[in-house]
């Protein structure tokens, strides 16, 4: 079930941060079309955030059960390449989870802060548009990250069964 | 139990490719979706309560407009004798006012003073003259930097109220749109461009003959008030409430502002547009109350012209001697009618706009 909904969340994530990054670009070039800065554009940016937000939680219960049951290991495998892969994937999903949620947060107060005062300065600057872009490649990283790992646990639950079976 | 783990056992994962395919699907629709609902998707907000603007003079804008007259430049005596037969008859008229309330009409946005010494110049492209509205269009085909064609409008009204502007439809909302010279025709316009594209956008300031209907700022904003001045502002320092205060009669938020503050040229416009390179371009020029000018220079047509930059623009409005100019939307959008006819040559024959911005009498 959390694996299915870390999947789908991860899937959702990939595509709101496209589309973002797509809206920064349109919006670093030409800031009267209001990709950034209309009702429905911060109200998809909040989902975006929340989205992310809950992508970082499952993210995070998710290598805290398998660590929790000792399964990190024989999840991805014993061999050097796997060690490494796993490695990254702890160091990598760790700090890009770290970035995601304090990017989101930052990102859910600035829509609630441009609300009450007008979002043309705010959304609008360059480095708005940036942090938006930074926040988007991050999640977008951690998004592959839980996907991969989702994958191997994936396979790891494949192998077992015939296993189980077998006993 | 036995059949969940066959069913487990039978679970194949998709293949890397076809995921990545589904997400570029799902991107794909995820943005047009937005883009329908962003740009495409008409809205009327015509039932909706906007405030209007104390003008200081009554808006006649819905009485029938009287038949106009066009002139060739070959042509134009008796258009001259008609504006000067009824430049005689608002003489009589006038002579019968009083000082005081002479004085009072030309702070409600009359300018006959100025209108009077306005006159049809025979060497114009195309002219106009009527009792309220006087128009001089140039063409003029400016090889010096680089190829460039462009026609500007000398505009004298008697009025400000001869100067309107007019939504799409006669609609205000969004992405609703008609063809520059259906809008002008049906308005009886004598000369009209096209305005800022309004509808396109979700924010900036829209004032029209008075009405406000967006007060944001988003841009340099263009206020022409009703006693005929046209000012520019940067978008930091226009305040909706300042100039609804002043009579603030039609605002336009595209910009920038094309002129510095003593009506010199800006040499160099910055900031993050897509719109600084060599394009079509429309424009809007003010010389003094009651005298305005109307440019568009046509562009990305190779061996007749290929636009103008901002500071091409600039320096065009300077060396006619406007004291104040602002930009419009451009590229496929620039277009000027005269009469029932288009004037210009718009690139791919145009677009249809949001707004217009027109002289009738």
């Amino acid at each position: 079930m959390r694996l299915n909904a870390l999947k789908i969340s991860a899937h959702v994530n990939i595509v709101l941060s496209v589309v973002f990054i797509v809206f920064a670009v349109i919006t670093s070039q030409n800031t009267s079309m209001g990709f950034l800065t209309d009702k429905m554009s911060l109200s998809l940016l909040s989902v975006f955030c929340l989205f992310a937000l809950i992508l970082v939680a499952l993210f995070a219960l998710e290598t805290a059960d398998l660590r929790r049951k000792g399964r990190l290991i024989s999840v991805f495998g014993a061999g050097e390449k796997n060690k490494k892969a796993l490695s990254t994937v702890l160091v990598g999903g760790f700090l890009a989870s770290v970035l995601t949620f304090a990017f989101s947060v930052a990102f859910i107060v600035l829509v609630l802060v441009s609300e009450a005062i007008g979002p043309d300065e705010i959304m609008n600057s360059l480095k708005t548009v940036y942090s938006l872009v930074f926040l988007s490649l991050t999640d977008i990283f951690l998004s592959v990250i839980a996907l991969f790992t989702v994958r191997k646990i994936e396979r790891f639950e494949e192998q077992l069964l015939p296993a189980a079976e077998d006993k | 139990m036995e059949k969940s783990q066959k069913n487990k056992k039978t679970k194949k994962l998709f293949p890397l490719w076809l995921i990545i395919l589904l997400d570029a699907v799902a991107i794909g629709i995820t943005l047009c979706t937005f883009a329908y609902f962003h740009h495409v998707r008409v809205v009327d907000y015509s039932d909706r309560e906007f405030s209007k603007v104390d003008l200081g003079w009554e808006d006649s804008s819905d009485e029938p407009s009287d038949s106009v007259r066009f002139e060739e430049s070959d042509s134009v005596s008796e258009t001259i004798e008609a504006s000067e037969q009824s430049t005689e008859n608002a003489e009589s008229l006038e002579s019968e006012e009083t000082e005081e309330q002479s004085e009072a009409s030309a702070e409600k946005g009359d300018f006959t003073s100025v209108f009077e010494n306005a006159s049809v110049d025979e060497d114009a492209y195309k002219s106009y003259a009527g009792e309220n509205v006087i128009v001089n269009l140039y063409k003029i085909e400016n090889n010096v930097n680089g190829d460039m064609c462009y026609y500007f409008a000398d505009v004298y009204v008697r009025h400000i109220s001869n100067l309107k502007t007019a939504f799409a439809y006669d609609t205000y909302g969004q992405s609703i749109n008609e063809e520059t010279l259906k809008m002008a025709t049906k308005n009886s316009a004598v000369v009209a461009i096209n305005g800022d594209y309004y509808g396109i956008h979700r924010r900036g300031v829209v004032i029209r003959n008075g009405t406000v209907y967006r007060e944001t700022a988003t841009d340099d904003v263009c206020v022409i008030f009703s006693d005929g001045v046209m000012k520019t502002y940067l978008e930091g320092e226009f305040d909706i409430d300042e100039v609804c205060a002043n009579g603030a009669y039609q605002a336009w938020n595209f910009g920038p502002a094309l002129l510095n503050e003593d009506g010199s040229a800006i040499e160099s416009f910055t900031g993050n547009r897509d719109i600084s390179g060599i394009n079509p371009r429309t424009a809007i020029g003010y010389f003094e109350p009651g005298h305005y000018c109307f440019v568009v220079v046509d562009g990305r047509q190779e061996g007749y012209s290929r636009g103008a930059t901002l500071e091409q623009l600039s320096e065009l409005l300077a060396e006619h001697g406007c004291v104040s100019g602002y930009n419009l939307d451009g590229g496929k959008t620039s277009m000027m009618t005269f009469g029932d006819e288009v004037a210009n040559r718009p690139t791919q024959g145009g677009r249809d706009v949001s707004d217009i911005i027109f002289v009738a009498e």
